[in-house]
């Protein structure tokens, strides 16, 4: 057995369990967690998921990703394994960060949130959700969030967020219905951030947001 | 574990259709009242009863869901039961007519007396997702009527039904405006319905399967109905109570009792009506008992 994809195993590892079950568990995650902005809900991947993937981030793209839909992997995330293991299981097309129906990649590695694509006042669904690798990170980002599915305003612990994230997230909700919609996963969690969540840098210790240094 | 019917996959629709909707749902919760067109498909019952409730509940149910189905408040109509078996042999999930005990509450049309909370989603069968339809046929221009927030025309429309009958006649499909920004039919729930969307803790996803549309109102989000300051929106109110439970404020259904202009009004709820009457019934037991 020859293999062209040099460190892509020839038999990519196996994704969900129970691809039905576990699918429809996953999707409940992300459909709460986009309902309640903020707030973390438990995600469950599959057993042995491509290391630079993890666990988080495989059971969304099991979940959404399929030969319908375009993606595009940023940084670290865009590795032979990682690609190898989303075509055999996915299917998903591959292009541009400013074409992709859905940009996985760490906070270090997103483009500019407006350099994605936001939709058209007439289609805002046809807009970029921007998956983001938010393990490990440390930073001190914390706001103030209020919006659709937050019950008055809730306090927002964002360690992933670097200092142009909270003026590229205000450009973001300026432009509404056109907009990105930001799922953040973590190894065995996810929380989201709809387009239509305001964020207010919270007014805590007064420090700089730092960007995360995990990637 | 769950077991669903054999030679279907679990939640009837295949995996790459349920993630096509899953995607559109997931867009329309991120753009609240906006309407997601979605690749509908077939399913065991014809357009128009509910296609689109069943496929956004086949691509959200789970073996731990608990689902309800009403048609209008009842959960024993043909319709309610029917879609309710359908998804116990299709997922294995269980089934309830308790409002309280559900997860999954599919409907047309009415919102449940109960008072709904965090977690529970409400899916909506809906047959015209258009609120500016009748106004305006062309999907192309209300399409861009939406982009623009073009919304005159339906603020004309409630204008005439004061000026014709003295005051806002429309009683169901009562427009209303989503987060402030898009105009949204909340499928043809009756008025008195509407405030129940306003801030609602719960989900509500609505699925249009013949229109090819779906849409979503997130929890604690602002729905407001459309009115004018002199004639401000006012949802159906009923002056007597049930004549089988004696609930008051909630939404009652005329039965004709005799052919000489006889009627009783009872409960649209049934399950609300149904522990109002136990409830009432258990009450004069006790007083009864007390008196013993």
């Amino acid at each position: 057995m020859t293999s062209t994809a040099g460190n892509a195993p020839a038999i990519p590892a196996p994704g969900f369990s129970d691809a039905t079950r576990d699918a429809q568990r996953a999707f409940r995650a992300i459909l709460d967690a986009l309902s309640h902005p903020t707030q973390r809900y438990p995600l469950n991947g599959p057993a042995h998921p491509p290391a630079a993937l993890g666990s988080g981030l495989a059971a969304v793209a099991l979940t959404v990703l399929d030969e319908d839909s375009t993606v595009w992997l940023g940084g670290a995330l865009d590795d032979r394994e990682v690609a190898a293991w989303l075509d055999f299981h996915t299917g998903a097309r591959r292009v541009g960060a400013a074409s992709a129906d859905f940009v996985f990649a760490a906070p270090a590695s997103l483009p500019a949130l407006g350099s994605l694509r936001l939709g058209t006042d007439e289609a805002p669904h046809l807009s970029t959700t921007a998956v983001l690798d938010v393990r490990g990170c440390q930073g001190m980002g914390s706001f103030t969030a209020e919006g659709p599915g937050i019950n008055g305003s809730t306090t927002f612990n964002a360690p992933w967020a670097d200092g142009r994230f909270a003026e590229q997230w205000r450009a973001n909700t300026a432009v509404f219905p056109r907009g990105v919609d930001l799922l953040l996963v973590d190894a065995d969690e996810i929380s989201a951030l709809p387009r239509t969540t305001r964020l207010a840098p919270a007014p805590t210790d007064g420090q700089e947001a730092e960007q995360c240094t995990s990637r | 574990m769950s077991t669903a019917l054999p030679g279907y996959n679990v939640g009837y629709l295949d995996e790459q259709t349920k993630r096509m909707i899953r995607r559109a749902l997931l867009k329309a919760v991120a753009i609240p009242g906006f309407q997601v067109p979605f690749a509908s498909r077939e399913v065991p019952m014809p357009r128009g009863w509910g296609t689109g409730g069943v496929q956004v509940t086949a691509s959200i149910i789970g073996g731990d869901d608990v689902l309800k189905v009403i048609d209008q408040g009842a959960d024993d109509t043909t319709n309610a039961v029917s879609i309710r078996s359908f998804f116990a042999k299709v997922t294995g999930a269980s089934t309830t007519t308790c409002t309280e005990d559900a997860t999954i509450i599919q409907t047309r049309h009415r919102i449940p007396e109960a008072v709904l909370r965090e977690g529970q989603i409400m899916v909506y069968q809906v047959p015209i997702p258009e609120p500016l339809r009748f106004l305006e046929p062309r999907e192309a221009e209300t399409r861009r009527m939406h982009a623009l927030e073009e919304y005159g025309l339906i603020y004309v429309k409630l204008y005439e039904d004061i000026a014709k009958y003295g005051h806002i006649a429309t009683t169901y499909a009562y427009p209303v405006m989503v987060n402030g920004r898009y105009l949204m039919d909340p499928s043809p729930t009756p008025s008195f319905d509407n405030p129940k969307l306003h801030q609602s803790p719960a989900l509500h996803l609505y699925g249009a399967g013949r229109e090819k549309r779906i849409y979503a109102v997130p929890p604690y989000t602002d729905v407001v109905s459309l009115g004018f300051e002199d004639h401000p929106f006012e949802p159906q109110r009923f002056e007597q109570p049930c004549a089988v439970c004696g609930s008051t404020g909630v939404y009652l259904d005329e039965i004709i009792t005799d052919d000489a202009g006889g009627v009783m009004y009872a409960c649209s709820d049934t399950d609300h009506c149904e522990r109002a009457a136990a409830l009432a019934s258990a009450h004069i037991d006790d007083l009864e008992e007390a008196r013993a």
